[in-house]
């Protein structure tokens, strides 16, 4: 069944369970009202007639009965009884009225009135008492007017509940496909959207109903999955040029030395450039492997505190060995009271390679210029700043230096794979941490990476 | 997106302040506004409010706004710029300013900062004393072209927010450098030698210019946080 229809169908349930509970409510409120109004004409009836019947002075009886005739009308088949209280009161009444029970006849005994109706014809008995002792007072009539009404009022409830039902039902259908259009549109829209569109959008993403949460939700889906694709055309373009680039050198290489016969020399000096270039695409697959590591080895890596003030210290002094003349330059806020303040929880050896990579771009594309490390606590995080005086990145390339064998338009220079940056970016966001990256073309570039206290690794 | 006011009196230095917001916000999408105050018109009539013309050298404010659209599209920067005239200050109407223009500093220009108008030394002092930072600029020609080392003078022990922390500028926090350096070394020694263009201090519930003069002297631009 569509939702749609569901929708109408509880809506109108519930519609009509209400509707029929009133009307249940006012018939028998107004069944009880017509009732006990009736028994009250019946009583003043019988206790009329009872006076005009045992009335020992006659004109007075006389008049009683002129009074009853000229302003009471007389009811549908309207007559009244009288019987002498006495031992064989019931069998005298059920000679008459035989289908009056005896619990009537008890109850005008002990509480002096009583009421009984067998379907619309209404009894009502009272007690009289004159000077020649008690009687009972029978008066029966039938209630053609409550008939009428109960009837009347009992077609209009049902014919209005069934009505209800229909245009509740209506109504249901109409709200629910209001409510289903939307969900409907971006159901089509989605339907539509491919590889080849994906920069389409919802235009449901309005408003703050959660239709529109559910648009947006669909809208930020479509943003990862654009970014990604994008990510992963650049990807595969670059790699194929990276890994083209130094192919083409050897097989040009190896034609040019096997098309003539050469000297020794000769061969060894191509050789050498094989390798050269063999190096170099070793670098570029074992930067690639080590990439592709990062994305899905995780919980194979020993995960531990690490104290990052040390880690720095660890890491300039690899790096005076490597690089005995770089300018790095590491300082560290001092943080009272707490020697474990700058603590997270990482991977020591992803973490170390991560910061390594930053640090080496900063010296590479600043010609060995001085190169500031900085450790800093902020609130409740703490940051490590990396900057530079080198080249810096061109504006409008800042948001691509982190995809996979992208270089910036300056860098042509400057030996790299454009693996080192995207590598250290995926390693920091894996530890829960953030990078953020403020560039100036020729005067530099400035590294933040943010940190929670003992951050927890993602897995 | 957060935004960068600048109070202005239209003098020639606010084209610096004007430059320093603009690279500021290279990364992010902000805007900057152009703040200038003057006192409640002693008017019967409200409509002298409409037209902040007679508050503002116009000339001033043309040569400005020329020079800075050139400098903008030469600099290819992307911040835009926005006005906004402002009668009467007092601590409240300074907050809803804040935060009606979503502002994350305040950068005043020394001509501000020498004003003596009433009113300009009133919205200083106002600042001082709100929450939000504000960089004081120093004379133009001591103005540094781009700022890219700051020194954090942490006399309070108040820790450095992250929005400072992800500004552009590299941030030096004092105690990474005093166990370097012997106690006497003076401020001066140490900002040349680690190439300081600004300098952070935590705010002072008074005027900066009054108990600070060391740190004034210096002549780099002091942001107070």
């Amino acid at each position: 069944m569509r939702i749609r229809t569901k929708i109408s169908l509880v809506f109108t349930l519930i519609t009509a369970a209400t509707i029929l509970f009133l009307s249940g409510f006012v018939y028998v409120v107004s069944f009880q009202h017509s009732l006990g109004f009736f028994f009250t004409r019946l009583k003043v009836r019988a206790t009329i007639s009872a006076e005009s019947h045992f009335e020992v002075n006659g004109e007075s009886s006389t008049r009683v009965r002129e009074i009853r005739e000229r302003h009471l009308q007389r009811l549908p088949q309207e007559e009244e009884f009288f019987f002498n209280n006495d031992s064989s009161v019931y069998n005298e009444i059920s000679k008459v009225l035989p289908k009056l029970p005896e619990t009537f006849v008890d109850e005008v005994k002990r509480s002096g009135v009583a009421e009984y109706s067998r379907g619309f014809l209404r009894y009502a008995g009272i007690k009289y008492t004159t000077e020649n002792g008690d009687h009972i007072v029978v008066a029966r009539a039938y209630d053609e007017s409550g008939e009428d009404q109960m009837t009347f009022l009992r077609n209009i409830l049902l014919a209005g509940s069934a009505l209800s039902c229909v245009f509740v039902f209506g109504l249901g259908q109409l709200f629910a496909k209001r409510i289903m259009r939307p969900i409907s549109s971006i159901v089509s829209k989605v339907h539509g959207i491919t590889a080849s569109n994906l920069n389409d959008r919802l235009d449901e993403a309005q408003g703050d109903d959660e239709l529109a949460e559910m648009a947006g939700t669909f809208n930020d889906m479509l943003d990862r999955l654009e970014t990604t694709f994008e990510l992963q055309s650049n990807f595969i373009s670059n790699a194929s040029h990276e890994l083209r680039t130094p192919l083409t050198a050897i097989l040009g290489e190896a034609e040019i030395i096997l098309a003539l016969p050469r000297n020794q020399e000769d061969y060894v000096k191509s050789i050498r450039t094989i390798q050269y270039e063999a190096k170099k695409l070793e670098d570029v697959t074992t930067s690639l492997l080590r990439l592709s590591q990062i994305s899905f080895d995780g919980k194979k890596q020993k995960i531990e505190p690490v104290l990052m003030d040390e880690l720095l210290m660890s890491i300039k002094i690899t790096l005076d060995k490597r690089m005995p003349g770089n300018q790095v330059k590491v300082l560290v806020q001092h943080v009272d009271n707490n020697p474990d303040f700058f603590t997270i929880v990482c991977v020591r050896v992803w973490m170390e390679l991560a910061l390594i990579n930053i640090i080496q771009n900063s010296i590479k594309y600043s010609d060995n210029k001085e190169v500031l490390v900085t450790l800093s606590a902020g609130d409740g995080d703490f940051f490590v700043h990396i900057s530079d005086y080198g080249i810096g990145i061109p504006p409008e390339e800042i948001r691509h230096i982190f995809e996979p064998f992208f270089r910036a338009s300056n860098t042509f220079k400057y030996e790299g794979h454009g693996i080192g940056l995207p590598l250290a970016a995926r390693i920091i966001r894996l530890h829960g941490g953030r990078i953020n990256i403020h560039s100036k073309t020729n005067a530099g570039t400035k590294v933040t990476l943010q940190f929670q206290q003992s951050g927890e690794i993602k897995t | 997106m957060k935004n960068i006011l600048i109070a202005t009196t239209y003098q020639a230095d606010t084209l610096q302040a004007l430059k320093i917001a603009a690279d500021f916000k290279r990364k992010d999408e902000g805007n900057i506004i152009l703040l200038s105050i003057s006192e409640v018109s002693d008017s019967i009539t409200d409509l002298l409010f409409l037209s902040s013309h007679e508050h503002i050298d116009q000339n001033k404010r043309s040569v400005i706004l020329s020079s800075w659209n050139e400098i903008k599209r030469q600099n290819n920067f992307s911040a835009s710029l926005e006005e906004h005239h402002q009668f009467g200050m007092s601590r409240p109407i300074l907050d809803q300013l804040l935060q009606r223009f979503n502002a994350d500093m305040v950068i005043v220009p020394l001509s501000f900062q020498h004003s003596k108008q009433y009113i300009h030394k009133l919205v200083l002092k106002l600042l001082h004393k709100s929450e939000c930072p504000m960089m004081l600029l120093p004379e133009e020609q001591k103005l540094p072209l781009d700022i890219q080392r700051a020194l954090f003078l942490d006399q309070v022990g108040q820790p450095l927010t992250s929005s400072i922390q992800n500004l552009p500028f590299h941030i030096i926090h004092q105690s990474m450098v005093n166990t370097e350096h012997t106690e006497d070394q003076s401020l001066k020694i140490l900002i040349e030698k680690l190439s300081i263009n600004l300098i952070v201090q935590a705010k002072r519930k008074s005027e900066i210019a009054e108990d600070n003069s060391h740190v004034v002297n210096l002549g780099l631009p002091v942001l107070a946080v």
